[in-house]
């Protein structure tokens, strides 16, 4: 049987797979609890776990749809990522290496693309991603390796490390440097399939022993004058960076999906031990400290639900802002969810730090293997630092204010998106921000269609006094970067990273007002309450806007974990779709 | 409209719009690839981005990664008719 869906709805697709998969809970399933912990402990890369993938066809959504594959849209990649990752996240992160494939999918020509689905669909093939060097880190235009011209085509010189999967992987993409004088135009990608390659010429570094995702083969590759051939150049030469970059942007947002699962399960896992575990003849969760963090813990999961969804739908809708989006989501899920997961461990005390015992160890696991999300395809300086470069430009551009049609796409779940164009990609963004610059549209869509409105009129009233704050904050941003002494360079100041941070908290906020006015009438009750809605701003604002609302989220506390209990208690997904989760 | 600028005049406005941008403070090799002076790569197409809104026609965004020098960049915004206000 394979696991390709095919039903039009992303809830309906992780439905069937979480189905086909079962509870993680069960050690007979499938990328079990039990088999994280195994591959945890003994340090062995997820073969396995990989492999049964591979015979259910999973690769498929990662492939085209007109190249033979059933990729549709990233929102449903994302869900099949999530799946992965809230079971065991080394094994999602092993087998996600395929959203590199996404390089050729933009980047490659039409024999490259055709090579490439065959490679995954029919003969199982894997990849990594070969950027880094040990000497320059996220400094890619820095690259020591070099690919020469040759009369067959180039010869590679180089080391790359550390590298996912550099050698339990078939298919290396390498950036390397084919002309020093030519600056950013002087690097070029390759695609490198290891079986081609004469072994002479490579070598793989041994496995780096890592905090987390100690399952993983975290290595690396030297190249001593490889030769390789013509047609494994992606893109032209000196195109390397420009796609590199373009891809990038992609990766970062599917991450965000990793970070969800884990968030997921290190909720569900502290729930099951709240709900069961008695002091001071008290339920856990009904002690005051731990029902707040676990309340905080479930918004803090809606709103980078709100914040992903939208980020993983915006690139069908508006590619032109994709560096926006993506840096933002990158930054802003990971972080989050690292934050929320280290919260949590307080509430399971002493079993936080256990590598056994209640569910297999799985809460400290999933601590150690979530926490390289914000560091992996571009870490958190990275992406605040290439949206704080942009500040002065947007603020420039002001509003348009023809974002309003855009808007349902980006945000109503239930929308089908437009097919997605690669090549809309941009390196910057050439339009302002759909969330910031949307927000009044959506509000008026709000005022103007109360009689179908699921919230009452008090709620509706905190909301809309929420988002003019919001529209109040979103004003200043631009005010003060409107007319700024702007410095490019690496060398920013840390005011400017606090600026940047704040930028993406914003984008949150409005990505969590702009989900809920626009799924409102087709989302479960609780959903379409607003209930979570104005805890969640209130939050944000606490947490990155220094604007404080304490009442505001201690009253909306019982209702918060009545939901939570629910949803628990049901085997839904602490999400936005609150999808069913496998059993048995 | 101001004149369409001559190759000298057109170097001469990137130089000091770039050094702004830049904070060069000991002047600029027009023909020192841009990297020296630390531009980067996306910021370069920041850079170019604003230098599309100051000039009077659309430029690629990749401008300053494919004329890496001010003599470069120069010569290609006079050949296209930048229209470059004073």
């Amino acid at each position: 049987m394979n696991l390709v869906a095919t039903s039009v709805t992303k809830t309906a697709l992780t439905e069937v797979l979480e189905s086909q998969l079962g509870d993680p809970k069960n050690p007979r399933n499938p990328l079990s609890f039990a088999y994280s912990q195994k591959i945890d402990e003994t340090e062995q890369f997820p073969e396995e776990a990989i492999r049964w993938l591979y015979d259910r066809q999973l690769a498929r959504h990662y492939v085209p749809e007109e190249l033979g594959g059933s990729f549709r849209s990233f929102a449903e990649l994302g869900e099949v990522i999530r799946v992965l990752s809230r079971r065991d996240v080394s094994s999602a992160v092993a087998f996600s290496t395929l959203f590199w494939s996404f390089l050729a999918w933009v980047g490659g020509t039409d024999e490259q693309k055709r090579w490439l689905a065959k490679y995954i669909l029919e003969r199982q093939g894997t990849m990594c991603l070969a950027y880094s060097e040990r000497q320059h880190g996220a400094d890619l235009a820095a690259s020591d390796t070099v690919a020469r011209r040759t009369a067959n085509g180039f010869e590679i010189t180089g080391e790359k490390w550390p590298i996912n999967r550099a050698t339990v992987g078939g298919l290396c993409f390498v950036l390397a440097t084919t002309d020093r004088t030519a600056g950013p135009r002087g690097l070029s990608l390759f695609m490198l399939d290891k079986g081609d390659l004469d072994p002479k010429f490579y070598s793989n570094f041994p496995k780096i022993l890592t905090h987390g995702l100690r399952g993983s083969d975290i290595s690396g590759i030297k190249f001593e004058h490889c030769p390789v051939s013509a047609q494994s150049l992606l893109g032209g030469e000196g195109e390397g960076l420009q796609l590199a970059l373009r891809g990038f942007q992609i990766t970062r947002a599917l991450c965000a999906a990793i970070s969800l699962g884990a968030g997921d399960t290190a909720l569900r896992t502290t729930l099951s031990f709240a709900l069961n575990r008695k002091l001071y003849d008290q339920l856990v969760i009904d002690l005051p400290h731990a029902a707040a963090v676990l309340s905080d813990a479930f918004l803090d999961l809606l709103i980078c639900d709100c914040v992903t969804n939208a980020g993983l739908r915006s690139f069908h809708v508006v590619p032109e802002q994709s560096s926006l989006w993506a840096s933002i989501v990158k930054y802003f899920v990971p972080t989050t969810i690292e934050t929320m997961i280290q919260n949590l461990s307080v509430v399971l005390g002493a079993r936080y730090y256990m590598r056994e015992e209640h569910e297999f160890g799985t809460f400290q696991r999933v601590l150690r293997d979530a926490a390289v999300v914000s560091l992996f395809d571009g870490s958190t300086v990275v992406n605040l630092h290439a949206l704080m470069l942009q500040f002065r430009h947007l603020a420039r551009r002001g509003v348009r204010g023809d974002q309003g049609p855009r808007l349902g796409q980006i945000f109503d779940m239930n929308t089908a998106v437009p097919a997605w164009n690669g090549q809309r990609l941009s390196l910057v963004s050439t339009q302002a921000n759909d969330a910031l610059e949307g927000i009044e549209y959506s509000l008026e869509h709000l005022k103007s269609e109360r009689a179908e409105n699921t919230a009452n009129p008090v709620e509706i009233d905190r909301i809309l006094a929420f988002g003019k704050k919001l529209m109040h904050e979103i004003r200043a941003h631009n005010d003060n970067f409107a007319e700024s002494e702007f410095e490019h360079g690496h060398l920013q100041s840390a005011a400017m990273f606090r600026a940047a941070q704040r930028y993406c908290a914003l984008h949150a906020a409005a990505s969590c007002l702009h989900s809920w006015i626009w799924n409102r009438t087709n989302s479960s009750a609780f959903f379409a309450s607003g209930a979570w809605l104005v805890p969640a701003l209130a939050r944000i604002f606490d947490k990155h806007l220094d604007i404080h609302h304490d009442d505001v989220i201690d009253a909306s506390r019982p209702e918060l974990l009545q939901e939570l209990r629910n949803v628990y208690r049901d085997n839904r997904m602490f999400s936005v779709s609150a999808a069913v989760l496998g059993s048995n | 409209m101001s004149k369409a600028k001559d190759l000298n005049e057109m170097q001469e406005w990137l130089i000091k719009r770039i050094s702004t941008s830049l904070r060069v403070k000991n002047g600029m090799d027009p023909d020192a690839p841009f990297s020296k002076y630390g531009l980067q790569s996306i910021d370069a197409v920041i850079l170019a981005m604003e230098i599309e809104e100051e000039v009077g026609v659309e430029l690629p965004p990749t401008l300053l990664w494919e004329y890496n020098t001010v003599n470069e960049c120069a010569s290609y915004l006079v050949k296209i008719g930048s229209d470059i206000a004073a």
